[in-house]
């Protein structure tokens, strides 16, 4: 037998519904945004898909090549070595910038006085231009009269040539990138750590167990999380670095800087090969997609949302 | 509890405001006016004349709007306007807008409203990407006005008219239609600071220097932070205070390699050069300067270093005239300009001129007014005021007592290059190259291989690039 009620329902069509409700406002709303984002992100994610397919650039799209492309591209010399390289860029800055923000979380989670300035000293870093780092960094790179080679010539060490030279240039990005990373993973840190009740800590606390013990199995695990997320967000940023070597070395020397990013960014916007760039784009987006997939799935054995 | 904005007050106000700029925006606009007249239409690139019916978008006058994009360089940020004004003033067949922005999203933005068919009417070129335009037909060609109006090409220097000329059938420069007219050009010279020279007693480059005298001045001019200079017992490379030179990078070594008979790929961007013997030379021979004389600095000791000709660290250059009128105004110390030494075994001194073109957009509404202004601008109306900002392309206003006069003392060496410069390989695809060139060079400069073995890897890499962009 039908529903009197459910009758009704059915007979106000779907404009009466949205007229009478607020769903209305809701979507009126969101609409800009909305819009915005399917013509303006994923209208060109789309687009870049297509020429992906093609070979030609702004001013012509000259002819079809299929896969061309994406062929192009694995026999290309420059893009395996940019894979390499940003490979080495992050794995050499992911766990390291981790371990170290975690730290720092951990001391900056402290009941001391002034805490947040320091905290915000800490966070200045991430929200300054990446340019203007990238600059200054240069320019303390400098192997005659940047403050880090005078610092190690004080101590007896010949610094080395740094963003000069093929085999300290990466490594010099790296710690610069670990160093601004710093804060931003901090904070993370630090809204999951406070995010652990106290009581759990008691708890270890009467069952003897130390400041280390009380890392091991409370903090961490309880933070994992977080650790998840961090993981994730700083792999596909990492896969994604570009201004450090745009602005610092142009890729090079010898191509030790170049990242795949800033291959995309040459072949589209310098030699204009905007079907090569496209689909460098696209090998590039399911990299990351494999990798977060993965990290998705390797997820169960580590992460814990309750002890 | 009632708020104190209700709903339809709130969308009233906003109402209202729409409404009161919809009011505005259209006021600014004048009305675009239907007009029978003889047109110059472009066909495959080339203007031709034809009678039609156009709807011509016009400007607070009524005249049309022109629009040129530039990117931006304060010098001719500052320019433009005043010139456009003159035109306004003086030739009054249109009016102009300036449309700038910055370097790295000039290119990007231009290709993109060129293939939408609305880039500019008139815009800056640059030298490497002239020849991209040119063949993709977005620059108009401009013979058919240049032959009406009887326009006297030799009245620029004949390296700055090259930088407009393109032949697609070869895809080189410097040959061909001609796509733009010339505003300013830059050339390499030798800059020097006199009060280093004399500290050291070293007498000032001239005319006869040959590269091997530019060296042993160079040498001379070095000195460590013990005070001892390059050429005495017990000189530290490890410390050095004052350098000799700096003639490393892309024009100077350019200029090097021409002056000895070499080059980086032959004039018809078919062959590579860099695996020459006289271009081997050179290269071993600026090597040689870094890791064997110590006079000149390895490229990193450059590294976020402010203007080191600026603050004394270096005594003497190969460098851009672009930096000309910033030194007359910035330079506390006695410095001048020189020609760059001369070419070896006799050959004829060269050296190497960039020039700023200016191009009409093929896809313009208004080629008639479009050529009116670029003919003003490349003229003596805009050299009046291009002057200001660089060396001028119109030899009659680079020769005038306005421009010559004041610093440097040997200022006439900045315009007598448009004379025997070339241009730096701006042919069709020479990005290609160019890049490997640009990276693989390095590992001569840090010393971590010969000459000959870093020409020979870079050629091998370059010569199937060549043969890939060759056309006839």
């Amino acid at each position: 037998m039908p529903v009197a009620g459910r009758r009704a329902y059915e007979r106000v069509s779907l404009w009466e519904r949205l007229k009478r409700s607020e769903h209305a406002y809701g979507f009126a709303f969101v609409a800009p945004l909305i819009f915005g984002l399917l013509v303006f992100t994923y209208g060109p994610v789309l687009a870049a898909l297509g020429l992906s397919f093609v070979e030609g650039d702004y001013i012509s799209i000259s002819r079809w090549v299929g896969l061309g492309n994406y062929g192009r591209a694995f026999r290309d010399e420059l893009f395996w070595r940019s894979l390499v390289n940003t490979t080495y860029y992050v794995i050499g800055t992911v766990p390291v910038g981790m371990a170290l923000s975690l730290a720092l979380a951990i001391a900056m989670n402290q009941e001391l006085r002034g805490i947040v300035f320091y905290r915000a000293i800490f966070f200045l870093p991430t929200i300054t231009s990446a340019v203007a780092i990238s600059l200054m960094w240069a320019w303390m790179y400098n192997p005659e009269f940047g403050v880090i080679n005078s610092i190690l010539k004080m101590l007896g060490i010949k610094g080395p040539m740094w963003l000069a030279s093929p085999r300290w240039a990466l490594p010099a990005i790296m710690i610069m990138s670990v160093w601004r990373g710093l804060g931003y993973n901090m904070l993370l840190f630090l809204a999951g750590l406070q995010g652990i009740p106290k009581e759990f800590y008691e708890a270890a606390e009467i069952d003897g167990a130390g400041a280390w013990r009380k890392f091991l199995h409370v903090t961490f695990p309880l933070l994992s999380p977080t650790t998840f997320m961090i993981a994730i967000l700083s792999v596909i940023g990492g896969f994604q670095v570009f201004e450090y070597s745009y602005v610092m070395t142009r890729g090079g020397p010898l191509y030790s800087t170049l990242t795949v990013v800033l291959l995309i960014y040459q072949r589209a916007f310098e030699t204009f090969e905007m079907g090569y760039a496209s689909a460098l784009a696209y090998i590039l987006f399911f990299i990351i997609l494999v990798l977060t997939l993965i990290q998705f799935r390797g997820q169960s054995r580590w992460v814990h949302y309750e002890l | 509890m009632k708020g104190i904005c209700s709903r339809r007050s709130f969308l009233k106000v906003l109402g209202a405001g729409a409404v009161g700029a919809i009011a505005s925006a259209c006021a600014a606009t004048p009305t675009p006016q239907v007009i029978e007249k003889e047109v110059t239409v472009v066909v495959q690139g080339t203007p031709q004349v034809v009678k039609e019916t156009v709807v011509v978008a016009a400007g607070p006058s009524g005249k049309p709007l022109l629009r040129f994009f530039m990117y931006n360089f304060d010098p001719w940020l500052q320019a433009l306007p005043k010139i456009f004004s003159d035109f306004e003033q003086e030739v009054g067949t249109a009016e102009v807008k300036l449309e700038s922005a910055p370097w790295d999203q000039f290119w990007p933005r231009f290709e993109s409203q060129a293939a939408a068919g609305i880039a500019p009417d008139l815009q800056i070129g640059d030298p490497f990407k002239v020849a991209r335009y040119c063949d993709k037909g977005v620059y108009l060609n401009i013979d058919p006005y240049i032959e009406r109006d009887g326009v006297d090409l030799a009245q620029w220097y004949p390296v700055t008219i090259e930088a407009c000329r393109f032949e697609k059938e070869t895809g080189l420069m410097g040959r061909g239609p001609v796509f733009g007219l010339p505003a300013t050009y830059v050339g390499t010279v030798t800059y020097y600071n006199k009060d280093l020279f004399d500290e050291a007693g070293v007498g000032y480059p001239n005319e006869d220097w040959t590269r091997l005298e530019f060296q042993d001045a160079a040498v001379k001019l070095t000195k460590d932070a013990n005070g001892k200079r390059g050429d005495e017992a017990g000189f530290d490379p490890e410390n050095v205070a004052v350098y000799g030179c700096s003639t490393i990078g892309g024009y100077a070594t350019a200029v090097h390699l021409w002056n000895n008979g070499g080059g980086l790929v032959s004039d018809d961007q078919k062959e590579c050069w860099i695996d020459k013997p006289e271009s081997i030379e050179i290269f071993q021979w600026l090597a040689d300067l870094i890791h064997k004389y110590h006079c000149n600095p390895a490229p990193a000791w450059f590294q976020g270093q402010p203007d080191v000709f600026l603050t004394q660290k270096i005594a003497m250059k190969l460098d851009g005239t672009w930096n000309l009128d910033y030194y007359v105004e910035k330079l506390t110390f006695n410095w001048d300009i020189a020609v760059v030494p001369k070419g070896t075994k006799g050959l004829p001194r060269i050296t190497y001129a960039g020039t700023n073109t200016l191009h009409i957009f093929s896809g313009t509404k208004y080629p008639d007014q479009s050529w009116d202004l670029l003919k003003f601008m490349a003229g003596p109306g805009g050299m009046k005021y291009f002057m200001k900002t660089g060396t001028p392309c119109l030899i009659a206003a680079a020769e005038s007592e306005e421009y010559l006069t004041g610093k440097p003392e040997h200022r006439r060496v900045a315009i007598e290059i448009g004379s025997y410069a070339r241009t730096y390989y701006p042919h069709l695809g020479n990005d290609r190259w160019k890049e490997i060139y640009n990276q693989e060079i390095q590992a001569l400069y840090l010393g971590e291989k010969s000459a000959e073995e870093v020409c020979r890897t870079i050629c091998e890499k370059i010569n199937p690039i060549l043969k890939e962009i060759a056309r006839a």
